[in-house]
């Protein structure tokens, strides 16, 4: 790359973005604002942003080079974003969120379930795993951006993780979530263009959709002996019903990270932004054009990078990529894609990286300022001091525990911190934020044994149970003398597959066991609703 | 089907094609969708 370019190119970048941080934060004017962006976001800011803040850099470049490997299955993920974490999410659930939000006049994800189930306990226990467990999440996006500008400008990695770390944390700290919203929805245009230039670019270069296909399916011999031992059976198969890979990528990738995401606090958030529910409706249609172009791409693109290496080096991707799996799409785009589009290309995961980064930083402040020092009182230690102030606080401390942990988790771990928080959200939060707005005879005690329970039961099987997470960790290592504490397929069915039914079913029994809301409280949460 | 081997992943990439279409459609459909 041409080093005055690219200067060039980021700093056109830089100036926009300050830009429209600086809006954000001329129209931050009161805690609403900092909080929810006044409520009076327009839907497709609102659709960019929640896409933006969904898709990040490890989305496109890690699960992409995935993709590489295992093939076109991944596409299933694809159908379940878009399917759920655009459609129900935001017909089913970002509608009820807004109105319940009003109704109740709450502005945090915690705020929501804790004042629907009129529990401050549950609000704070909310809070509290937003801002121990998210940091996790958070750090795996920090360092995936770090290893990014580490790649593409040459610097050494502890100078780009504090770059990235300082400029985030400037932007959510001054503009606040519409400073976010604002910068994520030119993020999401960044991304938006990139990604459809290499899906078209892909199927141009390989021969149209069919024929690309076609030549993918004729290579299914070359993949390597061991992963098809563990079930692989070429790039355009499922893998083999059962095997190792097949709970891998149903369990762990498909269905963690597809149901997942309907219970992400920082994407939840976006549903109170608008003026009204009408917003949400039509932001599902930027939402799944986005979401299809961002992972649909990075799932095509991949296995048929396969078709592109062996055509011109006899290579599989992998190979192609020294075995390294981030490489594979950064290396194909380098090979087909013409030389400007790689300025682009490193925009488009800067932005990937940079929204993603900004919404959970900003969702863990906002649960330190509102759930966790207020709820608890904390905020009497400084009277006077505004929400905004807190969250402000909550923010530098979130970043602080990023960058800390950045450099005490063991290599390798983007995927899996990722997969961890994901399937510990959906285990935690999942039944009890379904059925505070669906389930009217849902009580404080359900939702209370229901998030306790999704949360340990997940965390644990993480640690202990979960291959992939529980060697990275090494506490059952530590603690028994063994990597997991049962065989496969334990080791690889992902802690979302029991943990979430636990949760589901403690909250239904404890429920129907204990006392009901008052109808006044349930006539004022569902007003407009049911 | 499509050039896949696989019954299942043509149906993914099928599928992914069509949920896009369906929220457009749905997001048209209610563009001007007046609460009551």
């Amino acid at each position: 790359m041409n080093i005055l370019a690219l200067t060039v190119v980021i700093a056109i970048f830089l100036l926009v973005i300050t830009t429209l941080m600086w809006l954000g934060y001329r129209k931050t004017k009161t805690d609403s604002d900092y909080l929810v962006a006044g409520r009076s976001v327009h839907p497709w800011v609102m659709a960019l942003s929640y896409g933006a803040a969904f898709i990040s850099t490890s989305a496109i470049v890690g699960f992409g080079g995935v993709a590489g490997l295992y093939g076109f299955s991944l596409l299933w993920l694809t159908v379940l974003n878009i399917v759920v974490g655009v459609f129900i999410a935001f017909a089913f659930l970002g509608v009820r969120i807004r109105r319940m939000s009003s109704n109740l006049g709450s502005e945090t994800f915690p705020s929501l379930l804790g004042s629907r189930y009129q529990s401050p306990a549950l609000t704070a226990y909310l809070g509290l795993l937003i801002f121990l467990l998210m940091p996790a999440y958070t750090s795996a996006i920090l360092i995936a951006g770090a290893r990014f500008l580490q790649e593409a400008l040459a610097l050494p990695f502890n100078l780009s993780l504090l770059l990235l770390a300082a400029l985030v944390g400037i932007y959510v700290m001054s503009g606040g979530l519409r400073g976010v919203m604002y910068t994520d929805a030119f993020f999401a245009i960044v991304m938006f263009l990139g990604m459809g230039m290499l899906l078209v670019n892909t199927y141009l270069t390989a021969g149209g959709v069919v024929f690309a296909h076609s030549e993918l399916t004729a290579l299914s011999r070359l993949v390597p002996a061991n992963l098809v031992e563990q079930g692989h059976r070429g790039w355009t198969a499922m893998p083999a019903t059962g095997s190792k890979l097949w709970w891998t990528i149903v369990s762990t990738m498909v269905m963690g990270v597809g149901i997942g995401v309907l219970a992400q606090p920082q994407l939840a958030m976006r549903f109170m932004t608008v003026r009204q529910p009408r917003a949400i409706y039509q932001s599902i249609l930027i939402g799944g054009i986005f979401i299809f172009f961002m992972t649909g791409t990075a799932f095509i693109v991949g296995p048929l990078s396969n078709l592109y290496f062996y055509q011109t080096q006899g290579q599989i991707a992998l190979q192609a990529a020294g075995g390294n799996l981030d490489r594979i799409i950064p290396v194909f785009v380098s090979q087909t894609m013409p030389p400007w589009f790689l300025y682009f290309f490193m925009l488009t995961l800067l932005s990937a990286g940079l929204s993603t980064l900004s919404s959970l930083l900003h969702v863990q402040g906002v649960a330190f300022a509102r759930d966790l020092v207020q709820t608890l009182g904390g905020d009497r230690l400084l009277p006077g001091a505004s929400t905004r102030f807190w969250a402000k606080m909550g923010t530098a401390l979130s970043l602080l525990a990023a960058i800390v942990l950045a450099y005490t988790l063991p290599a390798n771990i983007v995927a899996r911190a990722t997969a961890f928080w994901f399937g510990v959200c959906a285990a935690s939060f999942l039944p009890t934020l379904l059925a505070a707005l669906y389930w009217p005879a849902a009580t404080k005690a359900g939702a209370l044994a229901s998030t306790v329970t999704g949360s340990v039961v997940s965390v644990l099987g993480y640690l202990f149970l979960h291959e992939a997470q529980a060697v990275a960790l090494g506490l059952s290592a530590r603690l028994f003398g063994r990597a997991t504490l049962l065989p496969f397929p334990w080791t690889h069915v992902d802690p979302l597959f029991y943990a979430l039914p636990a949760s589901a079913a403690v909250f239904v029994i404890v429920s129907l066991l204990t006392a009901k809301p008052s109808p006044m409280h349930l006539e004022k949460a569902f007003r407009k609703i049911a | 089907m499509l050039g896949m081997q696989d019954f299942w992943v043509s149906a993914a990439w099928i599928l992914s094609v069509a949920s896009t279409l369906g929220c457009i459609i749905f997001g048209v459909l209610h563009w001007h969708y007046e609460e009551e």
